[in-house]
């Protein structure tokens, strides 16, 4: 049972980062997003990457990691370079990254002692 | 991938070009129909997709009666990043396609994106300029 000082909380500004990438980096991405802006509401599932390169012809299907980051609206521009160039994204076909809006949220602060490590 | 077209906003910021007039359509089908609605989405005029798997679970036992046990719980859920103006004319083809006006079919819904990035040949970034 919720205690009174423990209410969810209201709403805000947050956005969703996504990030599609190539497979394979999705734990170091997660890692690096902890220790450099102390993000730890992310997850990484797997997906499969289908693109074309004209309109008509699939040209390729990829293997492929999704990120999904809350983090708070101030944090994001900051957050979503450091995937950008970090993911790998900055290739052709290598995949995305996407920033849209959530306006309540929870999770996006970091346990007390996780706080130290964060450079 | 949304296109990079003439009158995209665009703005260059530390070496990444930044999409400001992208949405994000997300379809969830039963599984094997991912193929379908990515077909659909391409000849509409997407230029990708990202396909993943997931459990759906929901009110079709109840509602849908002896109907509910051909919908299958496992899911494929489809991202279709795509330009604004052309994101309405690709949800209604992959609506069409999915035949999701059927009960239990699957859901699409469209949301806008505050920015996208991902890799612009310099040609092209070079074509639209710089703005803030």
């Amino acid at each position: 049972m919720t205690e009174p000082n423990q209410l969810p909380p209201l709403r805000g500004e947050f956005r969703v980062i996504t990030c599609v990438m190539p497979a394979g980096r999705g734990a170091e991405l997660l890692e690096v997003l902890r220790r450099e802006q102390g993000v730890v509401s992310a997850s990484v599932h797997h997906a499969r990457g289908i693109g074309t390169h004209s309109l008509r012809h699939r040209v390729y299907s990829d293997e492929k990691q999704v990120l999904t980051a809350l983090v708070a609206a101030e944090q994001a521009d900051a957050v979503f370079e450091l995937l950008y160039h970090a993911a790998g994204v900055d290739v052709p076909h290598a995949g995305m990254v996407m920033m849209g809006y959530a306006f309540r949220g929870a999770g996006t602060e970091p346990l007390p002692e996780m706080a130290e490590d964060i450079q | 991938m949304p296109r990079v077209r003439k009158g995209s906003e665009m703005k260059q910021r530390d070496e990444i070009v930044v999409l400001t007039d992208a949405v994000l359509i997300t379809c969830i089908v039963q599984r094997g129909v991912a193929d379908t609605v990515v077909d659909a989405a391409t000849e509409a005029g997407a230029q990708g997709a990202t396909i993943f798997y997931a459990r759906g679970t929901g009110v079709r036992q109840k509602h849908l009666g002896v109907l509910g046990i051909t919908v299958n719980a496992e899911k494929e859920v489809i991202y279709i990043v795509a330009p604004s103006d052309h994101a309405d004319h690709i949800f209604e083809r992959v609506y069409v396609a999915a035949k999701l006006d059927t009960p239990g079919m699957g859901m699409i819904y469209m949301a806008a994106l505050e920015k996208m990035a991902t890799y612009v040949p310099p040609e092209v970034a070079a074509r639209f300029g710089q703005h803030d």
